[in-house]
């Protein structure tokens, strides 16, 4: 199987749009330059590059082709995986880019929370329907982050959805459960 | 080799298979049993064909009942494995990659059918796609050719790997007479070696092509059989005339002047030679 | 024969008018149905009403600053829903028919005017915000007020803004292939517009930025200048750890005016991305041209 995933490497690579995961990380590099040139700190930077390359992420297992390869041997998780691989490669590197970049604290720029919120968005993207859901699992991370800014700081509320930025290791965990019970998916 | 269910003989066999969209049964209750050969499935628009193929293309699980393909149990993970290896399947109104040529497009999906050697993937890729009549639109862009080009090439992603089991969603839409011509030569080609199902609405596609014709509405298989068969279904109940018919079932102009009428012919009628056209409109609106 | 005989059973043509406005309704019936624009709004207003309060303000100036930047969130639901419209003309939908591909985009953009009456009715409250709180704080003794209202241009800059974010939304829908890239793309670059105002205030700056947040500040002197020498209806702010010297806080009608004018300009060039080739499109591209660069020679003329 390894063999037939690290073939179809190069021509998914091909199938992957990276015109936009492109235009944000120049965006965000652009970004991260001038806040390290400005002097201030700026934690909030990485939070939204963890939000909107995760975003990026799961909608990067967008499959126009689903329909005519669903029925090959590969499974379609084992090609979510191999499209996740290939463009989760080039998100680290520009997650690595933009903390040697900005001046943030270590904490900021932690991998955990951009690994939360994609795994989370791969989740419903597995699970959502077959047309909508990677539409559906893309908008999570991006929406998650925005309502975990909205909710006053203080309750219950705001304890579970700051998640992805305190504990993000057991939502990585429980996401990939979640992935994992939709391998047939 | 090919494996066939060890009872029935049968490479592909259903029983009592059924899908539920909510209050709606798109497949009720489908038993079928079909060995080597070409088999077309004629149904009204929403009869359940796209349904019932991509359960048998092992892309949709039903509710109720049970598949046996090849012999194996596409329930079970290894054997939808094993399954997927040997069967081939086209959806209805494919997509493909636009920015891919037709070329890579199918050893893209050679790959994915697991065929790891190169060579032999380039070739069999050239062979479908020059078979297919695409021979000199290899290495274009997808989204530049035709549409029934782009439904050539997604047929000859079917095709790659000659599967044991062919699963045909309206092969021919698109095609031009000429090409549809040559698609039925491949096909036959494919038949030797196991069993091509495929839907369709065309019916002179289905007495050229098949030895065997399932007629599906409302989600219900009502009539089965061979083409002739089909079009003897009508014997004597059709007639012609230059005007309307009220104790007709059914009635078309089928030219200037001139109506055939499907039902218990009048008295005196004149009575012509049925064709599978009205073997199937009599056969889906006897099921009604 | 008269003129207005018809053949039977040939309708008479409409006028585009009446088609762009029949297209435009059905098309307003679809904008509320989705929910980053009541997410947004709610985000808006919660900024608006509750977190912005100049008794907690971090610095002086901050509850000004914040209230300019407070509509980020809903111009980034304005820009999904003008992008999931768009998209739509994506699919090659009655190609045939007798109403061209670029009527279509006008009825979709009259679609969203409603949304831009939205925005107005967001900065008349603003307005109102700060008038009930009784103004607000700029600058630094010597030079400080307490009672700082925004001007009409800087209020109305959320509406340049609402133009903007449709424009956007409709190049990136009609261009891009899949929503699912396009709404990340959407919140980085309102999110970097608006979460980090303070990057583009430097004044050789601010005149091409997105979200210009008044008052620039204008470097006056060094450190150990004499506050007391500097005119004494300018406003100013102190050296602290990211300046060295003494600023003067500038806060100009007539460069919020001409921000304005740069955000129309820009939002011409997307609409312009945005719509099939043709006389509207090389109408939009000169135009949006000329405005953006007429309006940013004058934003950098009138920054002392
Ligand atoms: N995903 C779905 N959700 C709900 N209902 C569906 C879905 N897919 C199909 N159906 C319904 O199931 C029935 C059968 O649909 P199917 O696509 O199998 O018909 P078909 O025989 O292939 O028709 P056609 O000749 O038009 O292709 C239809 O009534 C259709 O509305
Ligand atoms: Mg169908």
């Amino acid at each position: 199987m390894i063999a037939v995933l690290a073939r179809a490497a190069l021509p998914t690579s091909r199938a992957i749009r990276w015109t936009p995961i492109a235009g944000a990380s120049a965006l965000l590099l652009v970004a991260a330059m001038l806040t390290a040139a400005s002097g201030r700190p700026a934690d909030l930077l990485p939070a939204v590059a963890a939000a909107a390359l995760a975003s990026l992420l799961v909608g990067s297992l967008h499959d126009p082709a689903h329909d005519l390869l669903a029925p090959v041997p590969v499974s379609a998780m084992q090609r979510r995986a191999l499209r996740l691989a290939l463009m989760g490669g080039a998100v680290l590197l520009v997650w690595t880019a933009l903390g040697l970049l900005a001046q943030t604290s270590p904490a900021a720029t932690a991998v955990g929370s951009l690994l939360a919120l994609a795994a989370s968005g791969v989740a419903v993207a597995v699970w959502g329907p077959a047309r909508t859901g990677v539409l559906l699992g893309a908008v999570v991370p991006v929406l998650w982050f925005a309502v975990d800014q909205a909710v006053p700081g203080g309750g219950l509320a705001a304890d579970l959805v700051g998640l992805w930025r305190t504990d993000p290791w057991p939502v990585v965990a429980v996401a990939l459960v979640v992935c994992l019970m939709g391998r047939h998916r | 080799m090919t494996t066939t269910d060890t009872v029935t003989g049968a490479l592909l066999a259903t029983t009592g298979l059924t899908k539920r969209y909510g209050p709606l049964t798109a497949v009720d209750h489908v038993d079928l049993s079909l060995g080597r050969g070409i088999v077309g499935l004629l149904g009204p628009n929403g009869a359940g064909k796209t349904t019932l193929l991509r359960i048998l293309a092992t892309v949709l699980s039903p509710d109720a009942g049970d598949v046996r393909l090849l012999g194996l149990d596409p329930t079970e993970p290894k054997e939808r494995l094993e399954i997927r290896r040997r069967i081939g399947f086209l959806p209805q109104s494919p997509r493909l990659y636009g920015g891919f040529t037709p070329l890579e497009m199918v050893d893209y999906v050679a790959i994915l059918k697991e065929h790891t050697d190169k060579t032999w993937r380039r070739n069999e890729a050239r062979a479908a796609l020059e078979a297919l009549g695409l021979g000199d639109r290899m290495h274009q862009r997808i989204r530049t050719l035709s549409g029934g080009m782009q439904q050539r090439v997604a047929l000859a992603a079917a095709l790659i790997g000659t599967p044991q089991l062919l699963v045909l969603d309206e092969p021919a839409t698109g095609l031009d007479p000429e090409q549809r011509i040559a698609l039925r030569s491949v096909l036959a080609g494919c038949a030797d070696e196991g069993t091509v199902l495929l839907s369709t609405h065309n019916t002179a596609e289905v007495s050229a092509l098949c030895q065997h014709v399932l007629v599906m509405d409302q989600g219900r298989i009502c009539w089965s059989g061979a083409p002739e068969d089909l079009a003897a279904a009508a014997q004597g109940q059709v007639w012609e005339s230059p005007h309307d018919e009220p104790t007709a079932v059914r009635s078309w102009l089928t030219g200037p002047g001139n109506r055939r009428h499907l039902g218990t012919p009048p008295e005196g009628a004149r009575v012509v030679t049925s064709t599978l056209d009205d073997g199937y409109l009599l056969v889906t609106r006897l099921a009604r | 024969m008269s003129a207005a005989t018809t053949y039977a059973g040939v309708r008479e043509a409409p006028g585009t008018l009446r088609v762009v406005c029949a297209l435009a309704a059905t098309e307003v019936r679809r904008v509320p149905r989705n929910l980053f624009l009541p997410l947004g709004l709610a985000f808006a207003l919660w900024l608006l009403l509750g977190e912005i309060d100049p008794a907690t303000e971090d610095w002086a100036g901050s509850s000004y600053e914040g209230m300019a930047v407070s509509s980020v969130s809903l111009m980034w639901g304005i820009s999904v829903a003008a992008a999931i419209a768009f998209q739509r003309e994506r699919v090659p939908v009655a190609l045939g028919a007798a109403v061209p591909e670029v009527v279509r985009a006008l009825a979709r953009l009259l679609a969203m005017l409603p949304l831009l009456g939205l925005v107005g009715g967001f900065a008349a409250l603003v307005a109102w915000r700060q008038r009930d709180l009784g103004g607000l704080t700029v600058g630094e003794e010597p030079g400080r007020t307490l009672e700082a209202l925004q001007t009409t241009p800087e209020l109305l800059q959320h509406v340049a803004l609402a133009v903007l974010a449709v424009a956007l939304g409709a190049a990136l829908g009609r261009r891009m292939a899949h929503l699912a890239a396009v709404i990340p793309l959407l919140f980085l670059l309102w999110y970097l517009a608006g979460a980090f105002y303070w990057l583009y205030g430097h004044p050789a700056v601010t005149p091409f930025s997105v979200i210009q947040v008044q008052p620039v500040l204008v470097p006056i002197g060094p450190a150990d200048a004499d506050p007391l020498a500097f005119p004494d209806h300018w406003l100013l702010a102190a050296p602290n750890e990211y300046q060295d010297g003494w600023s003067r806080r500038f806060v100009s009608t007539s460069l919020a005016w001409w921000h304005n004018g740069w955000l129309l300009g820009l939002a011409q060039l997307l609409l312009a991305a945005a719509l099939p080739s043709g006389t509207l499109r090389r109408c939009l591209l000169v135009g949006g041209v000329l405005l953006a660069v007429v309006s940013a020679v004058a934003e950098v003329r009138v920054i002392p």
